[in-house]
């Protein structure tokens, strides 16, 4: 590890916590439908809108007319999405003359940016036309990050409001979470992601010629082998910066290209991963504030951020203290950090970025529910990739998806407020409600789904050789990782990939599109219900048996629940996984 | 017949999921009532 190395995390994180505060009071104004700058421009838009779609904005929700709402909403989107990638073929702004996409691979993509995973088991630049990107995966892109801020405003409706039976309008907060917040925060940040050199066009891919041919051998679906010579190679192109932006701001995570934020041509300076980063967090950060506002509570809010930079600070620190180690099975190579190289594991990672920017930005995204990757999690030393699975783990939670990290977080709360009411023997109260058994029940059935289909895919998974087995690229522990990983992402609707295993196959297609609607729809659900279980409650002044939500030792017991429940659920597949490796290369064994 | 299975099973998947909400609401209900 260096002081620069230091000085770059700790830069990146003082530029989220100065930007939090201004932006969450921002996102609070607009979600409480107050008056903001921004209003001359997007309030008429908003009006026409909902004249055009024939929607109330007057009209408020109940929890239950919220959710089949958005459920509706999702279908709807889905099958679009799933219509286009099969008809591409026959659809305008296809130069390359792409296929029609195979109908479980358009199945799975569909699911895996209907619910903002960005699960991508295709190559990009080689399987979805412009049209498919920019109108059905770029559309996602923003409505189901906007769909995720219009839950968290819900359940803080539900935390804020007394004696109601409604959270809001699904509509009309989804509709103010895109123009007002995601629409001009992507249209800045796509000029500056094209000013560090991120392309935007739709020219056909240009073909470079090779100064030396190359010689390669391929084995077609006949089973034989063909050599060719290579004088040419094509070089991808498209609408890149436009789609970068809402990738990242977003939470997304789905690459123009395959190769993600490691291609130069999505994240090419030092500083465009900067932004990147930033941008990420910058939106789950700022509605930490947005939550202290709504419940007029801000020190709680506040004690969340807390909560979740710890737990941030705890994951950065491991992920670059292992990758920064060098390989002991690598006795003979000189792996220190020196003027000359970056030192440690670079296997996997780009010279431009390094030790230390890789191993934040796998952190980064693997707190919150993005999934873009700078590097490749699979090359990481097995404590280092062991921390992005733990993030995923833990439910993404710290900072999280765009409204996906507050309501997973909030669940916390509720759990730990129970826990600590418990402990003094006194009914647990949430900033003056009163936590109830159904409450308790229904963050316990939010708690349990997400374990459920990670580790019972898992199980399956790794039970059929035919299926599940004959996809990966590693034995042993390290192959464990790389199917766990997969069910862990998909379920947590991160979309990353650990690597080394196929997954365009026909089992993990539709395995992991069940794991993506799961992780995301059957956790929404019963997470709705408590705010509108919330709301309906009477306020409860405080007395001597509340326990303060705003201190120090709720942050703790708040850090605590969070890594007790996501440690002793997954700890055993993670003692077979990335802890074995660790263990047994330091033994002298590699898989 | 691919086409009419992913669509049938997406179509499956958010009939269970609407199912679920009112499960979660009447349980609500039920809890009250109790």
């Amino acid at each position: 590890m260096t002081a620069n190395g230091w000085f770059q995390i700790f830069f990146f994180f003082a530029l989220v916590l100065v930007c939090a505060k201004p932006l969450g009071l921002y996102m609070a104004r607009v979600f409480e439908h107050q008056r903001t700058r921004a209003d001359v421009i997007f309030r008429p838009i908003e009006r026409l809108i909902y004249r055009m779609t024939g929607v109330d904005e007057t009209h408020e929700m109940a929890w239950t007319e919220y959710a089949v709402v958005m459920l509706l909403f999702s279908l709807v989107t889905m099958l679009a999405t799933y219509a286009i990638e099969r008809l591409q073929h026959l659809l305008p702004l296809n130069p390359q003359h792409l296929a029609a996409v195979a109908p479980d691979l358009a199945l799975n993509t569909a699911a895996s940016f209907t619910t903002n995973t960005n699960w991508q088991s295709y190559v990009p630049e080689t399987t979805m036309s412009y049209l498919t990107q920019m109108l059905t995966l770029a559309y996602h892109n923003f409505f189901s990050a906007a769909a995720g801020m219009a839950l968290a405003v819900a359940l803080i409706r539900g935390i804020a409001r007394r004696e109601s039976k409604t959270l809001g309008n699904f509509w009309v907060d989804t509709t103010r979470a895109s123009l007002w917040v995601l629409l001009p925060g992507c249209l800045i940040y796509s000029l500056l992601l094209i000013s560090q050199g991120v392309v935007q066009n739709l020219r056909p891919y240009d073909q470079a010629k090779l100064v030396q041919s190359q010689t390669t051998t391929a084995t077609g679906a006949d089973g034989k082998t063909v050599t060719q010579t290579l004088t040419t190679q094509s070089i991808a192109q498209g609408p890149v910066a436009s789609q970068e932006a809402i990738k990242m701001l977003g939470t997304n995570g789905g690459g123009f290209f395959n190769a993600n934020s490691a291609h130069p041509f999505e994240n090419p300076t030092p500083l465009s991963n900067l932004m990147q980063m930033f941008s990420i967090f910058v939106i789950p950060a700022g509605l930490t504030v947005t939550l202290g506002r709504m419940t007029r509570a801000p020190k709680h809010g506040w004690a969340v951020f807390a909560a979740m930079a710890t737990l941030f600070l705890v994951g950065v620190f491991v992920a670059y203290y292992a990758e920064a180690q060098s390989n002991p099975l690598l006795h003979s190579v000189d792996q220190r950090a020196s003027l000359t190289q970056a030192g440690g594991n670079m296997e996997g990672k780009e010279v431009r970025f390094g030790v230390a920017n890789s191993a934040l930005f796998a952190t980064v995204t693997t707190d919150a529910s993005c999934g873009a990757v700078n590097s490749t999690h699979d090359s990481f030393m097995p404590l280092g990739g062991l921390v992005p699975m733990v993030n995923i783990m833990l439910g993404e939670v710290i900072f999280g998806g765009v409204g996906a990290g507050l309501y997973g977080m909030l669940i916390f709360v509720v759990l730990a407020v129970f826990i600590a009411g418990l402990m003094v023997g006194r009914t647990p109260e949430y900033l003056g409600k009163k936590i109830e058994s159904y409450d308790v029940k229904m963050a316990m059935l939010y708690v349990l789904i997400f374990p459920l289909s990670i580790l019972g895919f898992s199980a399956v998974a790794l039970m059929m050789p035919n299926l599940g087995l004959s996809s990966l690229a590693n034995a042993g522990p390290h192959g464990l990782s790389e199917i766990l990983y997969a069910y862990t992402s998909a379920t947590g609707n991160n979309g990353s990939a650990f690597a080394g295993l196929n997954a365009n196959t026909h089992w993990y297609n539709l395995s992991l599109t069940a794991a993506m609607l799961i992780g995301r729809f059957l956790m929404i659900v019963p997470m709705l219900a408590i705010a509108g279980s919330l709301a309906k409650k009477k306020l409860v002044p405080p007395s001597l048996g509340t326990f303060p939500v705003h201190t120090p030792l709720f942050t703790v017991l708040l850090v605590g629940v969070v890594v007790i429940v996501g440690a002793l659920t997954f700890f055993p597949a993670l003692s077979l996984g990335p802890i074995l490796e660790h263990l047994m290369m330091h033994a002298g064994k590699s898989f | 017949m691919w086409d009419l299975g992913c669509i049938g099973a997406s179509v499956l998947f958010f009939l269970i999921a609407i199912s679920y909400t009112i499960g979660c609401d009447r349980l609500g209900i039920k809890e009250k009532q109790g």
